[in-house]
């Protein structure tokens, strides 16, 4: 095993996780244009996934800045973090990602026997079980107005996140202008409007153990995340299990955390059992390799766990370092800072189409404060899309 | 200034009216016209439209794989089923060698290889 391939791209995994904008996939096909043997550029890449998967709770708890995989988590750590425990979200999810990743370790042998049939035999409950579960997080609204208010919401992001997804209007990463309205920007100038100063981070414990249920049910809706057309990104499973698991603030980043590495494992076997790589950086890695044999799959999970190991020492020292400094910023600046850059990196990634999507998903991620409903209702940006895969409306 | 009901009132508006722009823009979007000689990983995620004469078709589990060529420069042109099954004239399982196409679609790689992703009814037209 290639020590200096691992090094490598866990550097470049912590910059890409550290810069959001900076996506994995880019990196990937820019290292695959390279000239660096294909096993280094294969280590080289798992590596940095698995830094990536880690470093990037930081711009998404400390900033509100979103990405794919972790934008569920960013309401509940941005919660937390005004709450002062800004750390123990991170460690919350950072150690998550630990377990989950010995816990999805473990299972390999079992999954690779339980896949080729797996994704079959799931499919035709998906749709009635979903169907079911986005009228439960409608209805946990319980007041017959806000529940009206809460589909109101629901079917404008969905309605965007369809258009959005099935049509090419906009260049590049969709999501990444999507989430940034309805999320980031919708969340900056709620916390701005309402001045909130970002309090000083006291709580730095360590998460407690009761989380190992949760974390290990995410290791296995992880796994589902792989096994279903549809699930694109592991924030759809956790907003779907958040309907079924009665969860608080920690024990949801857990839950997402453990999906997201999780996900992430289980591509490999998937990518070995279906022929079907579900993660972005897979995709260059088969592209390299060719198919990816047994012991391949071996080596390259060896590769991620040890990647993930060491980004979490790193998250957790360099999260103090960023905790300090931005502590120094005060939150109106801070605000305007992010508020610029991601506003920037919309125009660049997705071009000016991309600048309105970003514009409307905003308008709709500021309603729910301003009604008083929950702001879970904006993933129906992604939930009514997949709904429409399943039901055969949307290719 | 504006209490929250106003405020709220003045979002759902700018949603609606995003929403609308958008959806405008998406059904009147024209493709791109691009020479498959020229097409490069530059125009991954881009709706373009080609002209090229069938190498080959194929059909896997309701999937329509279309080899298109123009001269040298080939491309797959890939129709999902759900698409597939929604084409009539000319259906897209019932292209045959030599037939000269244009196909609409999106451009994206898929392990390593350029494909058009043809995702609407009317995206392939016999010439």
């Amino acid at each position: 095993m290639d020590l200096l391939a691992i090094v490598f791209g866990i550097i470049l995994g912590v910059f890409a996780g550290l810069v959001p904008g900076i996506h994995t996939n880019t990196l990937s096909t820019i290292l695959t244009q390279t000239s660096f043997e294909t096993e280094f550029l294969a280590i080289a890449i798992v590596a940095m996934a698995g830094a990536h998967a880690i470093l990037e709770f930081i711009p998404a708890i400390f900033l509100l800045i979103p990405d794919s995989n972790t934008v569920v988590t960013l309401l509940p750590g941005h919660r937390m973090l005004m709450e002062g425990k800004g750390m123990r979200a991170l460690k919350t999810c950072v150690y998550s990602a630990l377990i989950a990743l010995i816990a999805s370790t473990l299972l390999l042998p079992a999954s690779l026997a339980f896949f080729p049939k797996a994704s079959e035999a799931i499919q035709p409950f998906l749709l009635p079980v979903m169907l079911t579960a986005t009228a439960l997080l409608l209805a946990s609204e319980r007041e017959p107005k806000k529940i009206i208010q809460a589909t109101a919401v629901f079917l404008l992001a969905g309605t965007l996140g369809f258009i959005v997804l099935n049509h090419s209007l906009v260049k590049k990463d969709e999501l990444f202008a999507l989430f940034a309205g309805l999320f980031a920007f919708a969340g900056i100038i709620t916390s701005t409007t309402t001045q909130q100063q970002t309090p000083k981070q006291t709580d730095e414990t360590n998460p407690s153990i009761k989380l190992l249920p949760t974390i290990l049910a995410g290791v296995a809706l992880g796994m589902l995340a792989d096994l279903l057309p549809g699930m694109s990104t592991p924030a759809q499973i956790a907003v779907f299990a958040s309907f079924a698991i009665t969860l608080d603030t920690e024990k949801f980043l857990a839950l997402t955390s453990a999906i997201g590495v999780s996900h992430l494992v289980f591509a490999f076997v998937s990518a070995l059992t279906t022929g079907k790589a579900r993660v972005g950086t897979l995709v260059a890695v088969e592209n390299l390799l060719g198919e990816i044999t047994a012991t391949q799959m071996l080596m390259l999970i060896a590769v991620l766990a040890i990647s993930i190991a060491i980004s979490i020492i790193l998250t957790l020292l360099l999260a103090k370092k960023i905790v300090e400094t931005l502590e120094k910023i005060p939150s109106l600046q801070l605000n305007a800072l992010i508020f610029t850059y991601i506003l920037a990196l919309v125009f660049l990634i997705c071009g000016p189409t991309g600048l309105l999507v970003a514009a409307t998903a905003t308008s709709i991620g500021l309603l729910p404060p301003l009604i008083g409903v929950k702001r879970t209702h904006l993933m129906g940006a992604i939930i009514l899309p997949t709904l429409a895969y399943l039901a055969g409306i949307s290719a | 200034m504006m209490d929250e009901k106003q405020m709220a009132a003045t979002c759902l508006i700018l949603a609606i009216l995003g929403i609308a722009s958008l959806y405008f823009l998406a059904e009147t979007m024209q493709p791109k016209q691009a020479r498959l000689s020229k097409i490069t990983t530059e125009n991954v995620g881009e709706y373009v439209e080609v002209f090229g004469i069938v190498r080959s078709a194929s059909n896997t589990n309701g999937n329509a794989f279309i080899k298109t060529c123009e001269g040298q420069a080939c491309i797959s042109v890939i129709v999902f089923k759900k698409t597939a099954e929604k084409m009539q004239n000319p259906s897209a399982y019932l292209l045959e060698k030599n037939d000269r196409i244009t196909a609409r679609g999106t451009i994206e790689e898929y392990k390593g290889e350029l494909e058009l992703v043809v995702n609407k009814a009317d995206g392939i037209k016999r010439v």
